[in-house]
């Protein structure tokens, strides 16, 4: 499932900016120490059944500030709302090559036709002792869909718990319950305590590995563990504090200064967190993705060749050694390589040929080149770097591009609403089972990016109806194989490298295996303790 | 008698003044609705998945569809009487979504940071500006005027890194973000300020050593201090009575602008100590468009600056009778 942008990408991005005024100083300040590795794993030490995680996050920026997954307007609370409240299943993620949704509160679900049925655990509790069960389910759902946010769930005509742990769901038609069950892996799948739905966003009570034990705005949440949780022996931690830490290299600063045990560490700080013997740093290949959108319907991206030749012009192994200090994948084509919509004949074929590209330009009819408009999120140092050697790798091949800055928040309006320049340089995913969610934005008459970029293709759409029959993503592989190597060949978008998520620790303090998850605004804490 | 009468005529004339500008202030802060591009009922409403009717309902629930005086005298009037709205993104039954309690919440951070730069200011430049303008072009002037440049020059910013990097990274002295209100723990409340207040505070450090300085040699140069000296007065007299009081009026002046500066310096200082003050509060409303935590926040800054301002003037008019008159 594609997240919409997150409420806080604004404030995110100006803290970074910020923070990028005073990058020089912190790096002077890491030299000496050994060094991490790509994949730490911390395993000694005893846990501690009552230590205390202190993750640095930017809470002002990633929390809605509202503990009710029904009212909050930030989807990256995810982050501390999946702490408290279990969903209803699980989105895969931690491991490479797991495609498949998970259980979650539900241990399992039948599909038929537009019916489909969860079968909630049995003798599974929230954290004041309620039990779970399928009347409870459904009157979170009920909750939860009033949130405007929360679109996947319009798809439920009506809910029926025929006894305590079945809840029978029917959908619209068409049926997509593959859909639904994704999204009920995230935000629109928790399960509140029926009890506690009115108070919330303040007392929330779920079935989570975590309860909230105090909340001051803007500065700390703190979680202490669920003693009722219903997969007690995952979590080993005896509570968590989300400490507010601004993104930009403070948060490298925090770590090493003792102040936090746990960052998610941006890849300009990776070098820093590696020149330190004490810091731990886990690196997981992710499905998200840095790509080009192309206004598809004005000069010069209505023409199709000239969208083919700028696939040949992107350098993008350069981007990912030097952006992304080569911990993250160029990206060839939409899916990475441990994804099913891989397409292994497409492969590395849109390598960096200049060349190439200048000539097809010249057959598309710019022979003397070809001047366009890219537009870039500001504050953000990946972005600013990409859109900065771009410029300069497209002018071999004939392209002359004119990059320039918009707030975050902006980029909606000035790009998409208001049909200002060429073309954006953004961040998608093709993340979790439901590899065709990606591309029906992008590529269906009714998608919101089709709509505004005159991006719809007729072909790309008839392979995501196709594959949208099922949620498993080996299921929709072969088509979204097909979907790729249209997109390429017809210059859609640009791919340009895919992001790798990074978690750097304290490894005096933390123990066990640690795990970058996949995805953004998600904690991977099941594993990790603090150790005695 | 008439000194007093004069300084009270003075205060009322001041304070008559301050309406008509607190109201100037206020259209020009809820106009920042004009200048902010999109339309936060398409936010609201789930952003690229928002649907016409959902904005409609968000537009006539915001009263966006009715004119622009009648939004700015709706907005005027809750708040004269404190209620400045809720966030767009917070439902309102979040204690903090309503803005004057998120100010409430955050107020006392960005008071504590800015009091104690001020302190800081007070204490290292009015005692270095007083050791300077007593002995011009000694050594001690010479390592003052020198010290007070560096200090103009350094943005807080910077000087706040590098005590991140030399007290918290370096020798673990001191923790590098958070904070304790001083209710819960006044020895964590002060280890937790104490870089931000270092890092505010010596800049403005600088600029009133440097005034103190100049003023002070101003003010010994006066032909009444030769006479002070001519009759035999002991000179600590002559410093303490006569010279420091006459010098001290353009310095009060300094500290209260200084700790406007010092207000709206917190906005970044709050960023880089992770500190949950209103800067940090402003700054995520202004990327995320929450425009009543923008006007409120904006209010409550233009304010301060008024009330330090006009304090500043009963000060310097209490200090300096000539300027009752102006």
């Amino acid at each position: 499932m594609r997240r919409p942008a997150g409420k806080g990408d604004g404030a995110r991005r100006a803290g970074r900016l910020v923070g990028c005024l005073v990058t020089t100083s912190l790096v002077l300040a890491a030299c000496g120490g050994g060094g991490g590795t790509p994949q730490a794993s911390s395993k000694a030490g005893t846990p501690n059944p009552d230590g205390v995680l202190r993750f640095g996050v930017d809470l002002n920026d990633g929390f809605s500030n509202d503990f009710d997954p029904g009212t909050g307007t930030n989807d990256c609370s995810f982050e501390e709302l999946s702490q408290i409240y279990s969903s209803i299943t699980d989105e895969p993620g931690g491991t490479e090559g797991n495609n498949e949704i998970l259980p979650g509160v539900a241990q399992s679900w039948q599909i038929s036709g537009s019916t489909l049925t969860l079968h909630i655990r049995p003798d599974i509790e929230f954290s004041d002792g309620e039990p779970v069960t399928a009347s409870a389910v459904m009157q979170s759902i009920e909750h939860v869909r009033t949130s405007p946010l929360r679109t996947s769930l319009l798809a439920i005509v009506s809910m029926d718990p025929t006894n305590a742990t079945t809840l029978v769901i029917q959908l619209k038609q068409p049926p997509t319950p593959g859909d639904l069950l994704l999204a009920f892996s995230f935000i629109d799948g928790m399960v509140m305590a029926p009890s506690s739905i009115a108070s919330a966003a303040t007392k929330p009570v779920g079935a989570g590995p975590f309860v909230l034990k105090s909340y001051q705005p803007g500065a700390e949440i703190a979680l202490v563990a669920n003693k009722n949780y219903w997969d007690k022996s995952a979590y080993k931690l005896g509570g968590v504090d989300f400490v507010q830490l601004t993104e930009g290299p403070q948060q490298i600063g925090a770590l090493i200064a003792g102040a936090v045990d746990m960052i998610e560490l941006m890849p300009e700080d990776y070098a820093t967190a590696k020149a330190d013997s004490n810091i731990g740093i886990a690196v997981t290949p992710s499905y998200q993705y840095m790509l080009m959108q192309l206004r598809e319907n004005s000069p010069p991206f209505n023409n199709p060749g000239v969208r083919a030749a700028l696939e040949y012009a992107v350098n993008r192994a350069e981007i990912n050694k030097i952006v992304l200090k080569g911990l993250g994948q160029p990206a060839y084509q939409p899916f990475p390589s441990t994804s099913p919509g891989y397409n292994p004949t497409v492969g590395n074929k849109y390598t960096y040929q200049p060349a190439k590209a200048k000539a097809m330009l010249s057959q598309a009819g710019y022979p003397h080149g070809v001047g366009f408009d890219l537009v870039f999120p500001a504050g953000v140092a990946e972005y600013q770097s990409a859109a900065e050697i771009m410029k300069a790798e497209l002018a071999p091949a004939g392209f002359n591009v004119s990059i320039t800055q918009v707030p975050p928040a902006d980029i909606l309006t000035d790009v998409y609403e208001n049909k200002e320049a060429n073309a954006v340089l953004i961040e998608n995913s093709s993340n979790g089972p439901d590899l065709a969610n990606n591309f029906e934005s992008s590529y269906e008459g009714t998608g919101f990016v089709s709509q505004a970029l005159g991006s719809f293709n007729a072909s790309v759409t008839t392979l995501v109806k196709k594959a949208s029959y099922s949620i498993s993503a080996s299921f929709q592989g072969p088509y979204m194989q097909q979907a790729s190597a249209i997109v390429m060949s017809q210059g859609l978008e640009i791919p340009i490298a895919f992001i790798p998520e990074i978690v750097a620790y304290n490894k005096i303090r933390v123990g066990g295996n640690v795990v970058a998850p996949i995805g953004i605004c998600k904690a991977n804490l099941a594993g990790i303790y603090i150790k005695k | 008698m008439a000194s007093g009468g004069s300084l009270l005529s003075f205060v009322a004339r001041r304070l008559l003044i301050t309406v008509p500008l607190l109201l100037v202030i206020s259209l020009a802060v809820f106009s920042l609705v004009l200048l902010l591009p999109g339309d936060p009922a398409i936010t609201l409403a789930g952003g690229a998945h928002a649907n016409g009717a959902e904005v409609a309902r968000i537009r006539r629930q915001l009263h966006l569809n009715e004119g622009f005086l009648a939004q700015y005298w709706m907005w005027l009037t809750h708040a004269v009487r404190g209620n400045l709205g809720h966030s767009l993104f917070s439902p309102a039954s979040v204690p903090s979504s309503n803005v004057a309690d998120g100010i409430r919440i955050r107020f006392p951070v960005t008071l504590s940071i800015a009091a104690g730069g001020m302190v800081v200011a007070v204490l290292i430049g009015l005692p270095a500006g007083i050791v300077a303008g007593l002995r011009p072009r000694s050594w001690a002037d010479r390592v003052v005027t020198a010290v007070s440049s560096v200090g103009v020059a350094m943005p807080d910013f910077w000087l706040a890194m590098l005590l991140v990097i030399l007290l918290a990274i370096k020798t673990h002295v001191l923790q590098p973000l958070g904070y304790t209100p001083f209710a819960s723990s006044p020895g964590s409340w002060f280890e937790h300020l104490l870089m931000p207040w270092l890092a505010l505070g010596f800049g403005g450090a600088a600029t009133v050593a440097r005034q103190t300085r100049g003023s002070l040699i101003d003010t010994l140069d006066q032909d009444y201090m030769r006479t002070a000296l001519a009759k035999g007065l002991k000179p600590v007299r002559i410093i303490g009575k006569h010279a420091l009081k006459n010098a001290i009026s353009p310095v009060v002046t300094i500290v209260g602008i200084q700790f406007g500066y010092l207000l709206g310096g917190t906005f970044i200082i709050e960023n880089i100590f992770s500190l949950p003050g209103i800067g940090v509060y402003m700054i995520t409303a202004i990327g995320d468009k929450d425009l009543p935590v923008v006007q409120g926040v904006a209010l409550l800054t233009a304010v301060l600056f008024v009330i330090i301002n006009l304090i500043v003037d009963i000060i310097y008019a209490y200090l300096n009778p000539k300027v009752r008159l102006a």
